[in-house]
């Protein structure tokens, strides 16, 4: 593993600071339970994705500031043509791949024959998708935002009153627009309880979660099979909408879904950004700078924005604030690593690469080939600090909140919020 | 937000480096050369533009980011305010469940389950082609009513004033219900149709002079007799849709005083008709119904005798932000209880269907009993004759009025036991929210042919409806019962002003195009009684970038600037006429010219 030493700023760390540049491991072992008891943790975890938010924002106004060469703005045009075919369109095209082998994997299932093992793989095939959504947050930008798909996947919480009523009412509901019963988080409740894979028996059976008691496994099947395939329905809409009618049986599959994969003046959404500012190439971008501020610093959509909702909202609602429900993968004990994936996806944006290091015509060389390797060392040191700060956190997520504010996750008296104080 | 500045980044890019110990630089970094501080043309006068019109929304309500969510810089004035905005963001970005705090409501009717599924982005509402409350990028709310109908001297069809809401469904008609009740209107059936103008009754032509042609479309909706699950149903009526428009720059506008928006009224009233339901014509004044009031609060005394003019939504229904259409919105969209509302959104036909429905009173009958059950306070004594009186009861609170009835049988019991399901603090957060969204900042000010396209908003009339610029008053803004209860509780304001809870825009010249006056364009189906306050065109032209749209007019029929523009020559005698024919006549560039500047501002 490659380390980094970087000298930071003293504005942003004011100290000498060794980090990983790859930090893959969430794992901190098993937390003491005093450690649950200690928001130091927690404080870490926000100021680091603060910090973050402040080296994007001083990244995107060094650039926005400048009068760009010829050749500058040649190099930032290739970082984004580099970011759409090595970063965006590879994300999404193995969120696509995973979603679709779990949905053959649960499509596989009859509830008479299951094994531990398929419910392990249809478990282990989950975690591979989400971990490529977590890493695609930094740029819902584009087709993600214009076609309305983190709230259609990713809604939280699950909204289980609702869940409850559709399976009273005999599964008949059209549940294709119902956001707060779909998604990740649904499929979620389904395969994990606990932080465990759901057991053979309890799908053969009734579910035991409250107010569960009198759905049958079978009945939950079903319903995940069908939020899979709108899942996948949407993860596909996100490719095609990146690369272009590049993949014709996936392009099928979404227009027959009857769902949009092209923006408003008719581009691809790759086409779209890498011909920002281009004279009559239909972009939306009017010009370099604007779609660079997308990418990196944007209020919505961008890399400020998904460090911004990681510290002031993914972890800070539930933990600073108490709304426990807020919790995002509580099912599956995956909040950390959730977060976690959602920092990679900044720093896959930045050095233009999936796999930690950095790639030629990224906004890593292109600070290098400035010579304001200063960015890259505070960027580079803010997203690697949030990575290891949010690992740092007592594992799973909700129960550190549930400790700190004496409240139990499960219990629906306790579903309430001490913003209300 | 950070913010950064200028002289922050002036340094770093003249800083020496600082030692970089990436190992990599070295053999592989191609040399771009350094960066060069860029000409510094933002803020700048330029051309026929002032410096202070970069910044529409006034230094205090103006964000430098293209963007629609960002807090004003009246917030930074207060510690701990942009915290609270972000905590009401969140009541605006997340989907609303029946039983998870904090984003708890929903029962037993709603419009949507989110703010956002109506303001894509913040933004705009987005033309559709089939009305679905749960798909995201719908923003229109259906407007059900009884026509009186007229006719312009060119023949278009409109209804008159007296075209009254229906009174079967709520005045935003509810398409989702929980389980087991049925939604007032079953949305299955409701058809939307996009029809094609072949001609404008005003004689102007559908291709310009120089052969470019455009294309007009509208909507028409129908909703049968069938869809509607109320007793009695309605009849007589017809179906127009409203889209929303963006939030961001309310604040600004509720800033704006009373007396400077009576000014123009009388100063246009010289000129053309004016809403009658508005305007005192003898008198040359507002009429008293044209000042706001509420029975469920004190509005109406906010001036001594009458309460905050009427300036928000098309048709002029509501005064004040804090009790404006989003104050209302996050109450009766997602139907979620709060102190100052204890009664519903619903009707006494609702009610009364709901009531008569053996579906309905089987299912509370069998899954009502446990108080966890949000059937419970309808379940009474578990006899078919207790659930049905029960039912009705409840779901007729439709006023104020019905406030004891509300307490007994809903609020107070299990399982919401007195609860509201949204507290006055995060009540107060949201309105910090609302009334902080800054306006984005213009853009391409020094580019000549925006300033071409300026020059002509001007020249051709534009600008005479679409009022380039206000300066607000003193911002001393009425403050609801909620947000006052919060304060006292935690005693925020002991010296009696609740103001300055809240982000304040005192004294800002602001640029938002509108003249806040209603003006009748007489479209093809148009607008429910023809009156439209003329909608603000500050920020519109981020929309594509920043909601993948950029649909226009009330019910989102314009898909260009340009349509929008000929939509108000459709008629000889609409308002605008005069501007849209100017327009029309225009050479190719001059057009184009004000097309750029409209998405500059």
């Amino acid at each position: 593993m490659k380390k980094y030493l970087f000298l930071s700023t003293a504005l942003i760390l004011g100290a000498l600071t060794f980090s990983s540049c790859s930090s893959d491991d969430d794992s901190n072992g098993t937390p003491s339970e005093e450690a649950y008891k200690n928001r130091t943790y927690g404080t870490e975890a926000i100021d680091a994705c603060d910090q973050t938010v402040t080296a994007l924002g001083r990244a995107n106004e060094a650039i926005a500031t400048a009068k760009l060469s010829d050749e500058q703005e040649a190099a930032l045009r290739q970082v984004l043509t580099n970011l759409v075919n090595h970063v965006i369109v590879p994300t999404y095209t193995d969120l696509a791949d995973d979603v679709e082998d779990l949905e053959k994997t649960l499509n596989g299932l009859t509830v008479s024959t299951i094994t531990q093992a398929q419910i392990d793989k249809a478990c282990a095939d989950f975690k591979a998708a989400r971990q490529h959504w977590e890493r695609s947050e930094a740029f819902l930008g584009g087709a993600a935002s214009d076609f309305s798909i983190d709230p259609t996947i990713d809604s939280w919480p699950l909204d289980r009153a609702e869940l409850l009523d559709y399976f009273k009412g005999g599964m008949t509901a059209e549940i294709e627009d119902e956001s707060t019963i779909l998604g990740f988080h649904a499929l979620e409740f389904i395969l994990f309880r606990n932080g465990q894979n759901r057991k053979v028996s309890e799908l053969q059976g009734n579910d035991t979660y409250k107010n569960f008691e009198s759905v049958s496994g079978a009945d939950e099947l079903k319903y995940a099979q069908q939020v899979c395939r709108l899942l996948k329905e949407r993860c596909f809409q996100l490719q095609v909408a990146w690369e272009g009618e590049k993949n014709a049986s996936r392009v099928a599959v979404v227009k027959a879904a009857g769902l949009g994969y092209r923006t408003v003046n008719g581009l691809s959404y790759g086409e779209n950004l890498v011909k920002a500012g281009i004279a009559d190439s239909k972009s939306t971008f009017p010009s370099l700078k604007e779609a660079i501020a997308q990418v990196l610093s944007d209020d919505e959509g961008s890399c400020v924005a998904i460090s911004n909702e990681v510290g002031t909202a993914k972890i800070a609602n539930p933990f600073t604030n108490g709304d426990i429900a807020y919790v995002e993968s509580p099912y599956s004990y995956n909040s950390i690593t959730d977060f976690q994936d959602n920092i990679r996806s900044i720093r896959n944006v930045w050095l233009g690469s999936l796999d930690g290091s950095a790639a030629q015509g990224s906004f890593h060389s292109f600070f290098a080939g400035v010579g304001m390797s200063n960015v890259n060392d505070e960027m580079e040191g803010a997203f690697n600090s949030a990575i290891n700060k949010i690992g740092a956190m007592p594992s799973p997520f909700v129960k550190y909140c549930s400790v700190i504010w004496n409240k139990n996750f499960d219990d629906p008296t306790n579903w309430e919020s001490t913003s209300e104080e | 937000m950070n913010k950064l500045s200028r002289l922050t980044i002036v340094t770093m890019l003249a800083a020496p480096l600082l030692s970089a110990c990436s190992d990599e630089d070295s053999a592989t970094v191609e040399d771009l050369g350094k960066l060069t501080p860029d000409e510094h043309v933002f803020g700048q006068a330029t051309g026929n533009f002032s410096a202070e019109e970069w910044f529409p929304g006034g230094e205090l309500g103006t964000t430098e980011k293209a963007s629609y969510s960002s807090p004003a810089p009246a917030l930074a004035s207060i510690s701990g305010m942009e915290e609270d905005f972000n905590v009401g963001e969140d009541f605006f970005e997340h989907l609303y469940t029946i039983d998870q705090a904090p984003r708890k409501g929903l029962g037993p009717a709603w419009v949507r389950s989110s703010c956002f599924h109506c303001h894509p982005s913040y933004g705009h509402g987005k033309r559709q082609t089939e009305y679905r409350a749960n798909t995201v990028g719908n923003g229109y709310l259906l407007v059900i009513y009884h026509p009186q109908e007229a006719f312009t001297s060119d023949g278009v069809r409109y209804t008159t004033e007296a075209s009254g809401y229906i009174s079967e469904v709520t005045g935003m008609p509810q398409t989702q219900a929980m389980q087991p009740f049925k939604a007032p209107i079953d949305e299955n059936q409701i058809q939307i149709q996009w029809k094609n103008v072949e001609a404008m009754p005003s004689g102007l032509p559908m291709t310009f002079p120089d052969g470019e042609q455009y294309a007009l479309i509208y909507p028409e909706v129908t909703i049968p007799t069938s869809a509607f699950n109320t007793s009695p149903k309605p009849s007589d009526y017809e179906v127009r849709l409203e889209s929303t428009i963006g939030i961001y720059g309310t604040g600004l506008l509720d800033a704006i005083t009373d007396e400077d928006i009576e000014k123009q009224w009388a100063s246009e009233a010289r000129f053309v008709d004016m809403n009658p339901n508005m305007w005192d014509k003898a008198a040359g004044t507002f009429k008293a119904s044209a000042y706001y009031s509420a029975a469920y609060n004190n509005t109406g005394s906010f001036h001594g005798d009458h309460g905050p003019l009427k300036r928000f939504t098309y048709a002029m229904t509501r005064g004040s932000l804090q009790d404006g259409a989003g104050s209302n919105a996050v109450w009766n969209i997602t139907n979620v209880t709060r102190s100052d509302r204890h009664f519903l959104y619903t009707t006494p036909a609702w009610a009364k269907a709901m009531s008569e429905d053996p579906e309905v009173i089987s299912y509370i009958k069998s899954h009502g009993s446990s108080p966890l059950s949000p059937l419970y306070p309808y379940y009474a004594d578990g006899t078919d004759e207790g659930i049905k009186t029960r039912v009705n009861e409840i779901l007729s609170c439709s006023s104020v009025a019905k406030k004891s009835t509300f307490d007994k049988y809903l609020f107070e019991g299990a399982p919401y036991n007195g609860k509201d399901e949204m507290s006055d603090k995060q009540y107060y957060q949201f309105m910090v929210w609302h009334r902080g969204l800054a306006v984005p900042a213009a853009r391409n000010l020094n580019d000549p042919q925006v300033q071409r396209g300026k020059q002509l908003f001007s020249e051709i009339g534009c600008a005479q409806c679409h009022r380039p610029s206000w300066t607000t008053g003193s911002d001393n803004m009425w403050v609801d019962a909620a947000t006052k209860a919060y304060a006292d509780a935690n005693g925020l304001a002991k010296d009696g002003d609740y103001t300055k809870l809240l982000p304040k825009y005192p004294n800002q010249t602001i640029w938002p195009y509108t003249d806040m006056v209603q003006h009748r364009l007489f479209m093809e189906n148009d607008i429910r009684t023809g009156w439209c306050r003329t909608t603000p065109l500050w920020g519109r032209g981020l929309s594509r970038r920043l909601t993948g749209a950029d649909d226009r007019l009330h019910d989102c029929r314009a898909r260009t600037v340009t349509e929008a523009i000929m939509w108000h020559g459709y008629s000889k005698q609409s308002q605008g006429y005069r501007a849209a024919e100017k327009f029309y006549k225009l050479p190719k560039e001059d057009r184009h010219a004000l097309v750029k500047f409209v998405e500059s501002i």
